[in-house]
This record gives C-alpha cells, structure tokens and sequence, in this order.
C-alpha cells in the first residue's frame, strides 16, 4: 500500500476508542517514517498505538543509563533497531581491511553491546522486546573468496545474527526479528534506499518499513491473543483442482503435474498449520458423500479427515456454516479465517461476518496459494507447546459433542446488493450448443440429468416444444448462460423434461424465479398444469425436494423413476423472491 | 502533475490544499521538517512511479522544487 493510501486510511479510520498500545523505538539510524505504517497495521488489528522514538543512535544510553520516557512498565512493545553499518562501521564496510583478531575483537564488543543492551532494557521495563536481526551482506567485501572463508564476512554476520537470536531466545519475552528474511523477500533494491541513508541515514524504502511492521504485529498479535486459531477452507478449486461433483473422484487435480502439486503444496502449508496447532474446518457447497470419499480414499490428498475438527459440507449457505463452525467449536468467529476460490462467497463473509477474517484465493493461480497462507501472518503464536499439536484432536472432540440448531441469517438483503439481472430466453441458434452442453455436463443441480445434443434439442424445437435458457448478470459482471429447461408441451399440460443450472449461481434463489418464469411460459401456451420429473442420480440429491419446496404434489401410485410432481397453475403465479434488480423475459 | 503532487504533499503533512500556496516550503510550513521531506520523497515516487536521482534530492525543496524535477523525469522519459 502506498504511503498516501495509508495516511488516507488513517484519517477515516477512528482509532481513539481502540485500546491504546505503547511502542518505543530505540535506533541507531532515521526511521521515523515507519510510524504511520505502525499506525495503520494497529488500526486493522484492534489497537490505538502511540509510537515514541529515542534519541537517534542512543541505543546503549538509553538501556544503560536509564531513559525513562521510552522505558518504562507503561511501554507495552520496546523495538530495538541496531542498523550494522552503523553499529561496526568497521565489519559492516571496512572487513576487507580487518586481520582474523580484528574481527574476533569486533564480534566480542558487538556481543558485550547486545548483552549490556538487553540487560538495560530488562531493568527498566518488563515489556516486550522485539529486535532486528542484521542483514547480510549481498556482496561481501572480499568477493567470491568469501565463500571459502570460516569467518568471512558472511559467516560473521551469520553468527552474530545467531548469537542475537539465542541471547533473545534466553530473555523472557523478547523476540528476533527477521530482517534478513525481510531483505531476501524484497530483494536489495526494494529494501534499502541509500539516496536517504547518504542524505539523512534513513536506510529503508517504504516497502521494507511495511515489511518490518508486519513482522512485528505477527508478535504483537500474538502475545495479545488476537492470532486466529482456525482455518476455514472451501473445497473445490480450494484444496484440490476442479469439481468434486462434476468432475468426480478420477477427475479432480491433486497429486503430480500442473496444477495437482499446486494444490499438494497448499495442503503441505495448511499441513503444517495443523501441526502448529490450527484448528482445521471444511465450509464447502457440495454433498458431504462426495467429499468425505475424496477425504477418505484419494490417495494424493495429503489432508485427511482426522485433520479436521468439523465441516460444514452441504448446500446452505457459508454465512450460516461459519456461525454453525464457530458455534461447534466454541470459539469466536473473530478466531476464523475462511479461505475460498468464489469471490462470491469471499464477497457475503466480508460483508455479513466482519469478524470473519475472509481470504480470496485467485482461481486458476493455484501456484499461488501456498505462498498466500504461509505469508498471511495470522497464526503466528510465541510458542508450540504439545498442547498447540494435540488442539485439532482436542476440537474435533469437543464439534462431536455438540451438534446445535442452525440459524439462518436473513440473507436476503445481501442478494440484493448483488444487484442481479435475470435474462429468460427461447433457445436460438447461437444459444443452442451452450444448453446442449449444459445438459452433458451439468450434474447436480439437474432435476432429470438428461443428455442431449445440439439435434436432439432441434428436434425438440421442432416439434412445438419450449427450451428456455437463463442468462445472469449481477455487479460482479455478467456470469453467461447458466440454466436451462426443456418444456415437453402436450394439450394443457406441461412436462419439464429437464431443469438445471450452473452449481457457479446456486444459493441465490435464481432457480424458483427460473421456475416462475418457465410457468409463465407455460401458462401463456395456454397450460393448466405442469408436472416436474426428477430422476435420482448420484449427485443431484440436493434437489430431490425442488418440486416439493415449490409447492408441486407428488402423483400417486409411482413405481418406476421418473418422480412426478403436479402443479396446478389456475391458482395463480409462483412468488418470485423480491431479490433481483431486473427479471427480464424475452420470447 | 502539478495538482496531483500538490495533493501528494498537503496528504503527507495533513495540510489543506487551499493552505498550500506555490511557493510552500519547509520554510513556510511549520511541519515540514526532515522527517516528513523523506516520507514527501518516498510518497511521490510511489505516486508517479519514479525514481530520483541521487542528485536531485538536494533540490527537492519546497513544491517548486519538487515541481522542477518531476517536470524533468517527464520530459526525459518522454523526450526520445
């Protein structure tokens, strides 16, 4: 984000009645620009920070000789920042010219300064301690030969970073920071910039100062209890490639190859969550046969039901499967992060459940998603007790237990915002090779599950036969051709061969207005009943009561499949759901 | 250039655009100090994707003197 972005962010935000968080920085080189980055991180995260900065390159008198000010119990987070070039003029630009003693000399004070340092600090103030570490060198001093040397310049950073790191590990609550996994993650160029270093020792570009104040906040976070503690995942194009319930067990990607080991190196990164004791959960639009088979028997999947702590798998929707998630496991929906390919979904979590932290996986950038869950910086705890390795077990214990009452939240007004057109057509000629190939490839939602051609569907025509198609457009842009149905049209009554739509628009309730409109259709051919079939298969069960729920009966004495359904339409019009911006029919 | 590099500064050092004259500078904005130059000089370049040189940071004084350089990147970058 940019600096301008952020200084806009922050006046809109308000941050005053957030609970305030005290920050000290005691440096050795300018950094005061990095406090509207500090500001803006503690916004997001719930905090009101005040940043105070010590005197510039004071950092031993002020933990020695005492600098109450900045180190005092009312400092919440001390960040100690000893910039190498300005701590050892001598190691950091002059090594080429330092004898082997020369250098161990050196390496002892450094040692003795970060001894005296933290020492100091402790004794003023019990606050946490975050400490940059020391870049290394990107070109050493003595060339390629560098490499060769025990105690080269490399090395020597190496180890001073090393011993930093154990002389923290050893204090109570003080913690390193990887500032050299920051300069490998931007790479030189975007993260000093020596123009302000020679100008006004200010060695960092805004990007680096960005990437120090996330490493803070993933501590401070942490030692806070904000970290989350449950990754919520979709399935489809989430943990494996494509549709389990269109593409089946054989066709989904994980495994080998592109982009299968994709979705085997995020499942390794949420893996490894699970290790550091992050409760897993499914949230996925799909029938819970399908992927507990995927989960149990597919023998690429690196995640495994005993991974998780529940799943919300079914076709309600995901705002009432978060709650129900939360619910089971008993923490709070703040606690979450949900991760899913649909914008869509994405989109309904952010705005119903704030709380919700809600992650957009990109669709068709699977290469991308185990990089976006190892930097995302929300699980990050201070500790791995084998209390944190056993919590996903403990959990799922704990979902067994309980099974509560779901509660649907009202929906409706987020439809809305959707702003959807619905588009009723006659099938043309343009049209026709799309709804052929809805009928071969649709699955789940298909009432019959009927496969025709392109001549079928002619022929169909031809005989005085309706074949509508449903076209949806809503403020995310315009989502094609995604339903179609076949109305079989003998003396007064009509027959719905096939009915079905795309799972892409499910749960927006486009398929009782499809229907209506499919009945107006009808009723101006001069029908007076409709009869809807349904032939059971072994997807389509989330619609076994679609004629049902629509006020249709079922006809008696049945044996053989299809499942008839009757409606009388002399009782007036189905009741369309006040939902959508437009529903327009064209004939 | 000139509105938008106005907007970059009076957003840097929380000065109303109608408060900010042509000729502000350090000299005549009490919080214009050396700290929030180098957030004007980092925010500008973010904003129109450039990168100073080393010899222009001395001159980047005042708005005018921002001006006179940005014009310069544009003209260079636009000129062959």
């Amino acid at each position: 984000m940019k600096l301008t972005e952020i200084k806009k962010a922050l006046r809109e935000m308000s941050t005053d009645l957030l609970p305030p968080l005290n920050v000290s920085i005691v440096r050795n080189v300018t950094i005061e620009a990095i406090e509207p980055y500090h500001r803006y991180m503690a916004a997001l995260m719930g905090f009101n920070v005040h940043v105070k900065f010590g005197s510039y390159d004071a950092v031993w008198q002020e933990a020695v000789s005492g600098a109450h000010e900045i180190l005092s119990d009312a400092v919440n987070c001390v960040i100690v920042i000893t910039y190498f070039e300005n701590l050892s003029p001598s190691l950091g630009r002059n090594f080429a010219g330092l004898s082997a003693e020369d250098v161990v000399a050196e390496v002892v004070r450094i040692e003795n300064y970060c001894r005296d340092v933290l020492e100091g600090i402790r004794r003023q103030t019990s606050a946490m301690v975050l400490w940059h570490g020391w870049e290394l060198p990107c070109y050493p001093s003595l060339g390629v030969v560098d490499n060769q040397l025990p105690s080269g310049q490399w090395a020597t950073m190496v180890r001073l970073n090393l011993f930093l790191r154990e002389l923290l590990a050893s204090t109570v609550s003080a913690y390193f920071i990887d500032t050299p996994g920051c300069l490998m993650r931007l790479g030189r160029d975007r993260y000093f910039d020596l123009r302000q270093w020679n100008m006004a020792r200010a060695p960092y570009t805004g990007e680096a100062l960005a990437e120090f104040v996330s490493e803070h906040y993933k501590h401070i976070r942490a030692a806070w209890g904000k970290n989350k503690k449950c990754l919520v995942l979709d399935c489809d194009n989430t943990l494996w490639g494509g549709i389990i319930g269109e593409d089946g067990i054989a066709g989904i990607a994980i495994g080998q190859g592109n982009p299968g080991s994709a979705f085997l190196d995020f499942q390794r990164e949420i893996l490894a969550l699970h290790q550091r004791g992050v409760i897993l959960a499914l949230c996925s639009k799909n029938n819970e046969a399908d992927v507990l088979e995927v989960l149990r028997t597919h023998p690429d999947m690196l995640i495994r039901q005993s991974h998780l702590a529940t799943w919300q798998v079914n076709w309600n929707d995901k705002v009432s499967n978060l709650r129900r998630i939360a619910e089971e496991l008993n923490i709070g929906l703040d606690s979450i992060v949900f991760m899913d390919d649909s914008a869509f979904e994405i989109d309904l979590v952010k705005q119903m459940l704030p709380q919700v932290e809600a992650v957009h996986l990109p669709l068709g950038r699977a290469s991308e998603y185990a990089h976006i869950l190892a930097s995302c910086g929300y699980f990050h705890t201070l500790v791995i007790s084998d209390e944190d390795r056993r919590r996903g077990t403990m959990y799922r214990d704990e979902a067994d237990r309980k099974r509560l009452h779901r509660s649907a939240p009202d929906i409706d007004s987020y439809l809305k915002s959707l702003e959807m057109v619905l588009t009723v057509q006659r099938v043309d000629r343009i049209i026709l090779p799309r709804v052929a190939q809805l009928t071969q490839r649709t699955n789940q939602f298909n009432l019959t599950t009927r496969r025709y051609t392109e001549e079928d569907i002619e022929r169909i025509l031809e005989l005085g036969n309706e074949v509508l198609c449903l076209r949806v457009v809503d403020r995310f842009g315009d989502a094609g051709i995604v339903g179609a149905c076949i109305l079989k049209i003998s003396d007064e009554t009509v027959l719905f061969d096939t009915l079905l739509m795309s799972c892409r628009v499910l749960g927006r309730k486009i398929e009782t207005a499809f229907l209506a409109k499919a009945l107006e259709v009808a009723r101006a051919r001069g029908c007076t009943r409709a009869i809807g079939d349904y032939i059971a298969t072994a997807k389509n069960a989330q619609v076994a009561d679609f004629y049902l729920e629509h006020g249709f009966v079922p006809l008696m004495d049945q044996t053989e499949p299809p499942r008839k359904f009757e409606l009388k339409l002399t009782n007036g019009d189905l009741s369309i759901p006040e939902i959508f911006k437009e529903i327009e029919l064209h004939l | 250039m000139y509105n938008k590099l106005l907007r970059v500064i009076s957003e840097i050092l929380d000065v109303p655009l109608n408060e900010m004259p042509m000729d502000s500078s350090p000299d005549t904005i009490a919080s214009w100090d050396s700290m929030r130059q180098i957030d004007i000089v980092m925010a500008v370049e973010e904003e129109f994707g450039i990168r100073f040189k080393d010899s222009d940071i001395p001159r980047l004084f005042g708005i005018r003197g921002f001006e006179q350089v940005l014009k310069e990147h544009i003209e260079s970058a636009y000129g062959d």
